[in-house]
C-alpha cells in the first residue's frame, strides 16, 4: 500500500508513535473513570469498574506495541524508497544539466568497466562454468607419466589402462579413447569430421544418455560385430537438417560402412566431437604395454578425491613397474597421475587469465582515478548548491547520500556502455583469434557477468564518488561554521587531485609495462628462427582411409599426388610429411643403435619419428649439417636410410659423427643406416627446443618400421602467395580421389600464427588496455594541470607583466606536472618490478624485468606527462597579461 | 476461549467498528460507547481489544487517524472511515446477514431434513 508522500510530514508533530499509543489507552480508561464518577460511584470502584470494562491492559498494550512497530517499518521502507527516488531524480537533473563532464565520465567508466565485464565473461566461461556433464567434479584424466624424462601427462597403453581401470575403491568406472579423424563420403562432398573412437563405456563414464537411439554396448566395435556410430546433435542438425531418419542409417566413415545408433542431446559432446566411434579393447589379447596411444577418462567414486586418487595411482604403478622391470627401466620413472578433467582443459590459459583479470582490476581503478578527479574539478561549482541545501536543513549525511546516488547512477550508465563494449569487444577478439582459448564457445554475456557488472560498477560508483562527495560535503559544513573562506580546502583538494594523479601514473606504469613485456615477448617469438623457412609454402592436410588404402596404395598414393603437385602452375617444389613443425604432434618410436648395448634400468633411445617424401627438406628450406639428404638412389626398394635432426644426434652420438651408423626399431625389422643429419626445426613451437627427431622415408616406412602413414601433410612451394593456390591444389587431390576429405589448407605463415595464437591473444588484449590505461593517466595529468594553471592565471599574469620570460612560466608549469609524474613513475616501476614476476611463464626471450622494456616505458610515460602539463602551461603564457589580470 | 471463537470475533469486532464509524470520525472511547449503546450492553465487548482492532485497520488502510481534542479538551485520536472502509465495510454485513439468515433458517426449521 502506497502511503501519500505527506504522510511523511506526520513525523513533524507525532514524534513517538509508542507514546502515542500510551496516551490513547490513558484517554480512554481515564475517561472511564470520568463517566462513571459522575454517574455517582466512588473513585476507587469507578477505577475498578473502568479497568474490569477494558480486560487485560497489559495484553492490549502488548499488541498495539506490535502493531505499532510494524505500521513504523512500513512508513521507514516507504521513506526510503521516496528518498531514493528523489535521490535519482536529482542525480539525473544534475547530470543532464552537465552533458559534457558526464559524457566525459561515462565513456570513462564504460572503459574501465567494459574491459572488467569482458575479461570476467571469459573467466566465467572458461575457468567457472562446470563442465556440461553430470557431477563433472568428479570426473577426471588419467595419464601414464615418466618422471624419469620429467613427461608429467602421456598417452596410455592398453595393458595399463586396464591396470588403471582396476583401482574399483578409487575409480567408478574408466574409458579410453583417442582422437579419430573420420572422412564421411555417399552424399555430397567428403567431409573430413573431428571423431573420437572410445571404449563403450565412455558416455556413461561422462553421465550422457542419447537423445535418441543407444550407447555403445559392450560388443561394438569387435570383430564381425557391425560398425556402428554415434553422432552428436550438431552433427546431426548440420549435416543431415535433423531428420529422425539418419538413426538406423549406414553412413560411409573412412570407407566402411558405419550404422547410425545413437544421436546425443543438444550441445554434449567432448573435446569438439562430431562422431563417435567404438574401439573396443579386448582384454584376453591386449597390445603392448609400450605401446601408449590412449586416452583415459575416468569418473571418482563419491567422496573421492584427486589428491587420494594420485597416491593410489602411485602405489599401483609402483608395484607394476616392479612386475615389468623390462618395460619399465628405472631410469623411465615410470608412474600415473589423475587431473580434473576441468584442469586439464583449462589449466595452461588459468594464470594468463588471472593476469588479465589483474590488468582490468587496475585500468579500471585508473579510470576511477579520473573521474574521481572530474568530480573534485566539479565540486565547485556545486558548492553554491550544496551550501543551499545545507542551509535549507539538510544533513550533511542526507547530501552525501544524494551524490553518491550520483556517482552510481553515472558508474550504473558507464557498465551499460561497458557491456556493450565487452560484447562487441569480445566477439571480435574471439572470431580473429578463436583456437586462443579452450572452451570459448562457453563465453558469452549471461546472468552472472550481468549481476557482476552491477555489482562491480556499484562499487566503482561509491569508489569514486565517495572522496569527492565527503570533501564538497565537508568543505560546505566547515565553511559554513567558519563563515567564508575557503583557501583551506582548495589546497586539500589540489592535494586530492595531485595524489589521485599520483597513483594513476603509478597504476599505468603496471599496465603499461606489462602490455610492453607481452609486446617485445610476441615480436621475440614471431621473430625466433623456426629453423625453416615458412614463406610460400602451402599445407594441405590429408587422411587416407584403411580400408581402401593399404600400404603400397598409400605410397602410390603420396608419390602421385606430390608428382601432380609439382606440376601445377607457381609451384616450385612439393613433399609430404607425417608431421610439421611447429605443430608437429610427436610420434615417438624407440630404436636400438647397432653395436650398443642397452644398460639395463636405461631408458631406450625414442626419438620423434617422421614419415616425408624426399624433397621435404628442401621444401621447407631445412639444410643439412652433415652427411646428405634422401635422394634419387633411395626408394622403395633400396636399403632403408634415416636422417636424424641435431636434437638427435646430439642426444646419442654426443661426441661422434652418426652419419654411416645404423639403427633399427625392432629385432625383426632391418637395420636402418643413417645417411645425414638435419639442422633442427621448432616442431613443438617457437619457445620449445626441438625434440630428437628421426626421418624415414614414407615409400621406406613399410620396410623399415613395418607399416604406414596415412596421414600426411602436402607442401607446396610456392613462387606465388600460397593461399592462391588452394583451389588448384583440392582439384589435384580430387582428381587422384574423388572421396578424399580435405580437413585443413593453410600456409605454413598461418601455421606459425596459429602457434602462436594464446600469445597474440593476450598481447592483442594487454596492448588494448595497456594503450587505455595510458590514454585514462594522460587525461587525469592533463585535466589537474589545467585547472592548476586556471587557479593560477592570475599569478601568472603577474609574473609576465613584471617581465618573466615565457619559457620560465612554462618550465614552472611543467616542473609541477613532471613532479607528479616523477613519484608516480617511481612508485609504478617498484609495483611493476613485483607484478611481473607472475609473468615469467608467459614471457620468451626476455626477463619480467627487463631493463630496456622498464627504461622505455618510464621515458614513454615520462614524454606523455610533459606534453599532458606542456600544453595548458603554453595556454596559459599565450593569455594577454591584462586579461589574465582581471581574472579572480 | 478456542482458536475459532477468537477469530469470529474479531471479524465481527471490526465490522462493528466500522459500522461505529460509518456515522463519522470519533475517537477509540466514542466508539466503545456507541458500541456499548447499540448492542444495549448485549455483547460484552472487552474494550482493551478495540485498540490493536483500530490499529490494524488503520494499517490497512480500512480507516485513517488523527490527533485532535476531544469534548473535555482532552488530547484524542479520531479515526475516520477511507473509502477502501466503507467497501470493506459492505461486504463484511452482507456476507454476515447471508450468515444469520441461513443460521436463523436452520434454528428456526420445524420439519427434519428429508
Amino acid at each position: 500500500m502506497a502511503e501519500p508522500k505527506w504522510r511523511r510530514y506526520l513525523r513533524f508533530y507525532t514524534s513517538d508513535p509508542r507514546a502515542d499509543a500510551e496516551e490513547e489507552l490513558s484517554f480512554h480508561i481515564e475517561s472511564r473513570i470520568a463517566e462513571f464518577r459522575a454517574s455517582g460511584m466512588s473513585e476507587d470502584d469507578a477505577k475498578a469498574e473502568a479497568m474490569r470494562r477494558f480486560g487485560d491492559l497489559p495484553r492490549a498494550r502488548d499488541r498495539l506495541r506490535e502493531i505499532v512497530e510494524l505500521q513504523e517499518q512500513d512508513r521507514r521502507r516507504t521513506d526510503m524508497w521516496d528518498a531514493l527516488r528523489q535521490d535519482l531524480r536529482y542525480a539525473g537533473r544534475a547530470l543532464r544539466r552537465n552533458p559534457g563532464f558526464t559524457l566525459v565520465a561515462v565513456l570513462t567508466l564504460a572503459l574501465g568497466i567494459g574491459a572488467n565485464t569482458a575479461i570476467f565473461s571469459v573467466i566465467n566461461g572458461v575457468l567457472l562454468r562446470p563442465l556440461p556433464y553430470p557431477e563433472p567434479g568428479r570426473l577426471v584424466r588419467v595419464f601414464t607419466s615418466f618422471r624419469g624424462s620429467g613427461t608429467e601427462r602421456y598417452a596410455v597403453s592398453q595393458p595399463e589402462f586396464m591396470d588403471y581401470k582396476g583401482l574399483k575403491q578409487v575409480f567408478e568406472n574408466a574409458a579410453a579413447f583417442s582422437g579419430a579423424s573420420v572422412t564421411m563420403t555417399g552424399d555430397g562432398e567428403p567431409e573430413r569430421l573431428r571423431g573420437i573412437a572410445a571404449t563403450h563405456d565412455l558416455l556413461p563414464v561422462l553421465g550422457i544418455q542419447p537423445l535418441y537411439g543407444r550407447n555403445f554396448e559392450s560388443r561394438d566395435g569387435r570383430d564381425g560385430v557391425e560398425f556402428v556410430a554415434i553422432v552428436t546433435h550438431d552433427l546431426w542438425q548440420n549435416r543431415f537438417g535433423g531428420d529422425r531418419s539418419l538413426l538406423g542409417r549406414v553412413l560411409q566413415m573412412n570407407g566402411r560402412s558405419r550404422r547410425v545408433v545413437g544421436i546425443l542431446p543438444p550441445g554434449v559432446t567432448m573435446y569438439g566431437a562430431q562422431v563417435f566411434i567404438p574401439h573396443y579393447i579386448n582384454p584376453d589379447s591386449l597390445a603392448g604395454r609400450a605401446f601408449n596411444y590412449l586416452s583415459v577418462i575416468a569418473r571418482l567414486r563419491p567422496g573421492m578425491t584427486v589428491d587420494r586418487a594420485r597416491t593410489e595411482l602411485e602405489a599401483l604403478t609402483r608395484r607394476k613397474a616392479e612386475e615389468f622391470k623390462q618395460t619399465y627401466p628405472t631410469s623411465m620413472g615410470y608412474s600415473a597421475t589423475a587431473v580434473s578433467m576441468l584442469d586439464e582443459m583449462v589449466g595452461d590459459i588459468r594464470l594468463p587469465l588471472m593476469i588479465l583479470l589483474g590488468a582490468v582490476g587496475l585500468v579500471l581503478l585508473i579510470a576511477c582515478a579520473n573521474v574521481a578527479n572530474l568530480l573534485l574539478a566539479r565540486g565547485e561549482a556545486r558548492q553554491q548548491e550544496v551550501a543551499v541545501r545545507l542551509a535549507l536543513g539538510a544533513s550533511g549525511r542526507r547530501i552525501l547520500r544524494q551524490l553518491l546516488t550520483e556517482s552510481t547512477v553515472l558508474a550504473l550508465i558507464g557498465a551499460a556502455g561497458g557491456m556493450l563494449l565487452a560484447w562487441w569487444g569480445m566477439k571480435a577478439l574471439l572470431s580473429v583469434n578463436p583456437e586462443a582459448i579452450p572452451r570459448f564457445q562457453e563465453i558469452r554475456l549471461d546472468l552472472t557477468v550481468g549481476i557482476v557488472t552491477l555489482v562491480l560498477a556499484m562499487l566503482t560508483g561509491i569508489l569514486f564518488g565517495f572522496t569527492p562527495a565527503l570533501h564538497l560535503v565537508r568543505t560546505e559544513l566547515q565553511s559554513t561554521l567558519k563563515g567564508g573562506g575557503r583557501g583551506g580546502t582548495e589546497g586539500h583538494r589540489q592535494r586530492l587531485g595531485r595524489m589521485l594523479v599520483t597513483a594513476e601514473v603509478a597504476l599505468s606504469v603496471v599496465v603499461v609495462i606489462g602490455a610492453a613485456l607481452l609486446l617485445r615477448s610476441f615480436q621475440e617469438l614471431r621473430g625466433a628462427d623456426p629453423g625453416f623457412r615458412p614463406e610460400n609454402v602451402l599445407a594441405v592436410d590429408l587422411s587416407l582411409p584403411q580400408a581402401r588404402y593399404d600400404a603400397a596404395a598409400t605410397t602410390s598414393f603420396y608419390q602421385r599426388l606430390v608428382e601432380q603437385m609439382r606440376a601445377l602452375p607457381g609451384v616450385r617444389m612439393a613433399s609430404a610429411a607425417s608431421d610439421v613443425p611447429p605443430v608437429a604432434g610427436g610420434n615417438n618410436w624407440d630404436i636400438v643403435i647397432d653395436g650398443r648395448v642397452r644398460e639395463p634400468g636405461s631408458t631406450a633411445p625414442s626419438p620423434n619419428v617422421r614419415a616425408v617424401t624426399p624433397d621435404y627438406f628442401r621444401t621447407l628450406s631445412i639444410t643439412m649439417a652433415s652427411g646428405r639428404g634422401f635422394g634419387t638412389e633411395d626408394h622403395a626398394a633400396s636399403a632403408p636410410v634415416a636422417i636424424l635432426n641435431e636434437a638427435s644426434a646430439r642426444a646419442w652420438w654426443p661426441n661422434a659423427n652418426p652419419v654411416g651408423q645404423r639403427v633399427r626399431f625392432d629385432s625383426n625389422l632391418p637395420w636402418v643406416t643413417i645417411v645425414g643429419v638435419a639442422r633442427d626445426a621448432k616442431s613443438n613451437g617457437v619457445r620449445e627446443p626441438a625434440p630428437p627427431e628421426l626421418f624415414l622415408l614414407h615409400e621406406q616406412l613399410p620396410a623399415a618400421g613395418g607399416g604406414t602413414e596415412r596421414t600426411m601433410y602436402v607442401l607446396l612451394k610456392t613462387t606465388v602467395d600460397p593461399l592462391t593456390l588452394t583451389l588448384s591444389a583440392r582439384q589435384a587431390v580430387r582428381q587422384l580421389d574423388p572421396q578424399l576429405a580435405i580437413t585443413n589448407i593453410r600456409s605454413m605463415e598461418q601455421l606459425l600464427d596459429y602457434s602462436v595464437a594464446q600469445q597474440r591473444f593476450m598481447m592483442l588484449l594487454l596492448t588494448v588496455f595497456g594503450a587505455v590505461a595510458l590514454s585514462l593517466a594522460a587525461i587525469g595529468i592533463y585535466g589537474i594541470m589545467s585547472y592548476a594553471v586556471k587557479r593560477r592565471t592570475r599569478e601568472i599574469g603577474i609574473r609576465m607583466a613584471l617581465g618573466g620570460s615565457p619559457r620560465d612560466v612554462v618550465r614552472l608549469v611543467v616542473g609541477q606536472g613532471m613532479q607528479l609524474a616523477v613519484i608516480g613513475l617511481g612508485v609504478g616501476l617498484l609495483a611493476a618490478m613485483a607484478a611481473t614476476t607472475f609473468m615469467a611463464d608467459m614471457l620468451f626471450g626476455i626477463t619480467p624485468r627487463d631493463p630496456v622494456t622498464f627504461g622505455t616505458i618510464a621515458v614513454l610515460l615520462a614524454g606523455v606527462a610533459m606534453i599532458a602539463s606542456w600544453i595548458p602551461a603554453r595556454r596559459a603564457v599565450q593569455t594577454d597579461p591584462t586579461t589574465a589580470l582581471r581574472t579572480e | 476461549m478456542g482458536a475459532a471463537s477468537i477469530d469470529l470475533l474479531q471479524g465481527t469486532l471490526d465490522v462493528l467498528v466500522l459500522k461505529t464509524l460509518s456515522w463519522g470520525p470519533r475517537h477509540g472511547y466514542a466508539v466503545a460507547r456507541g458500541l456499548q449503546q447499540l448492542t444495549d450492553d448485549v455483547l460484552q465487548i472487552e474494550e482493551g481489544s478495540l485498540y490493536p482492532a483500530l490499529h490494524r485497520m488503520e494499517r490497512r488502510g480500512w480507516v485513517e487517524s488523527e490527533w485532535g481534542l476531544s469534548e473535555n479538551n482532552r488530547r484524542a485520536k479520531y479515526y475516520t472511515l477511507t473509502t477502501e472502509g466503507r467497501r470493506q465495510l459492505r461486504a463484511e454485513s452482507s456476507t454476515w446477514s447471508i450468515f444469520s439468515q441461513a443460521v436463523s433458517k436452520v434454528l428456526s426449521a420445524t420439519v427434519a431434513p428429508a
